[in-house]
């Protein structure tokens, strides 16, 4: 294990002035589940002196209705899988928050770490890009917002400062008239992380047509994004299952013409044109199996 | 290395210490406090060998530093029974053979424990998703599923 300093901030106030004082020596901690791994590995922590544990900061822990829906960052996988408000108003991300890891993993890992670690394989991510997210970041003395798919801008990698800390997420509510599909695939069913993953949103009018439509999918992008060529072959239509697989290999295009083809092509193209099709058969409730 | 205050209360019984800024609730558990019941498997939060209950909640004791801690209720597999007076869910595993090598039991029996404490009568697809974060290598999970199902019928 890392050897390093440990920092328990008692509020916000005090963890940004931490984060000021100390910058690009310190890493937050929240849940830890991530963080744990890289300090026993010691493995890209060669400047990390101090850790910030964030993880008592209540304040940060919430889950709240406003003009649309906020969720602070160490609301925990659990919290946010078993939220009454976001089943109902973003059923997408529930089910995405309840496939993570195990029950042990998701009473400890928070939303915000899975954002700010920003791994591809990140299953929140891909059902709050396509909610349209927005993360709020604040340093001592100032705070901004930047849309989630601007923030992530690479495996891994994101735009938050040293010194910035994510303090919340808001997104809109999904409207009546919105399904969703959410599918991931991973080599088993429990405790292992998503080869891929895709999250969709369909808005349609009283007459079943499709007014917009979210597809995005997880681990085939360098960064998280919506798929438009395949949400507009959908857009002004009452799609049926060729057009939902359509919409799957619009995918599996988008994802090879940013990886070019892999040895693992073979088996991902396949498999994440099946994952978009069932995702959106699910968004349209319409049996997939 | 920065030493911390923690305040642990472990199994009803309250513990000042004071920790390493790195140090591993596991490592507390099984170093300072001598509850070796707690297991290290892997280490990284992917077998559910070093369960424990944290506040009401299940977690991995490797993936959670003590000095997160500080104010904390910890229950380990030693607070579940004593030997005259098994806990349900002990006396259930015996019943039904559930324990083939023995060193997932302390996980599986916390799993269990965090499952029923919350949902005393689960279904079994409950029930196999309250476990499902504790790997067991000899694959012996049918008979400790039963024995989960069979203690839960005892306690309700």
């Amino acid at each position: 294990m890392l050897e390093f300093d440990l920092f328990r901030p008692q509020n916000l106030q005090e963890a940004l002035d931490l984060l000021a004082e100390y910058k690009g020596s310190a890493r937050v901690m929240a849940g830890g589940t991530d963080l744990m791994i890289a300090l026993r590995a010691k493995k890209g922590m060669e400047n990390v002196k101090y850790i910030i544990d964030i993880s008592r900061l209540q304040e940060l822990a919430y889950i709240r209705e406003g003009e649309g829906l906020e969720i602070g960052p160490l609301a925990t996988m659990t919290q946010v899988a078993e939220s009454p408000v976001v089943r109902q108003c973003a059923g997408v991300l529930a089910a995405a928050a309840s496939t993570v890891g195990s029950p042990q993993i998701r009473n400890r890992g928070t939303i915000g770490g899975n954002v700010v670690n920003a791994a591809v394989c990140a299953d929140t991510v891909a059902p709050l890009v396509a909610l349209e997210a927005k993360v709020k970041l604040e340093r001592k003395g100032g705070s901004r917002w930047l849309p989630l798919d601007q923030f992530i801008t690479g495996p891994n990698r994101t735009q938050l400062a040293a010194d910035e800390l994510m303090t919340g997420i808001v997104f809109a509510k999904l409207p009546a008239n919105a399904g969703w599909g959410f599918m991931r695939l991973a080599r088993r069913e429990a405790l292992a992380i998503a080869r891929m993953n895709v999250a969709v949103v369909i808005k349609r009018d009283s007459q079943g047509k499709v007014e917009d439509a979210s597809i995005v999918p997880g681990a085939v992008l360098p960064r998280p994004g919506r798929v438009t060529e395949a949400e507009k072959l959908l857009i002004g239509t009452i799609p049926d299952g060729a057009l939902a697989r359509r919409a799957g290999e619009a995918v599996a295009e988008a994802m090879i013409s940013a990886a070019g083809r892999r040895w693992s092509t073979p088996y991902k193209e396949p498999a994440i044109i099946a994952l978009t099709e069932r995702a959106i058969k699910q968004a349209l409730e319409v049996e997939w199996r | 290395m920065k030493k911390l205050p923690v305040v642990l209360t472990v199994n009803g019984k309250e513990y000042s210490l004071t920790v390493e800024s790195n140090e591993r609730l596991l490592d507390t558990l099984r170093q300072r406090l001598g509850l070796t019941g707690t297991k290290e498997g892997c280490g990284v939060g992917e077998c559910g060998a070093c369960s424990v209950i944290l506040d009401g909640n299940l977690v991995n004791s490797c993936m959670v530093l003590t000095a997160q801690c500080d104010g904390s209720r910890v229950e380990t597999v030693e607070g579940l029974g004593t030997a005259e007076k098994l806990h349900p869910l002990q006396q259930a595993f015996i019943d039904y053979n559930a324990v083939q090598c023995g060193f997932c039991t302390p996980g599986m029996l916390m799993a269990a424990k965090a499952l029923l404490d919350k949902n005393p009568h689960p279904t079994e697809a409950e029930i196999r998703q309250g476990l499902s974060g504790v790997l067991c290598r000899c694959t012996g999970y049918k008979q400790i599923v039963d024995a989960v199902k069979a203690a839960a019928g005892e306690e309700g």
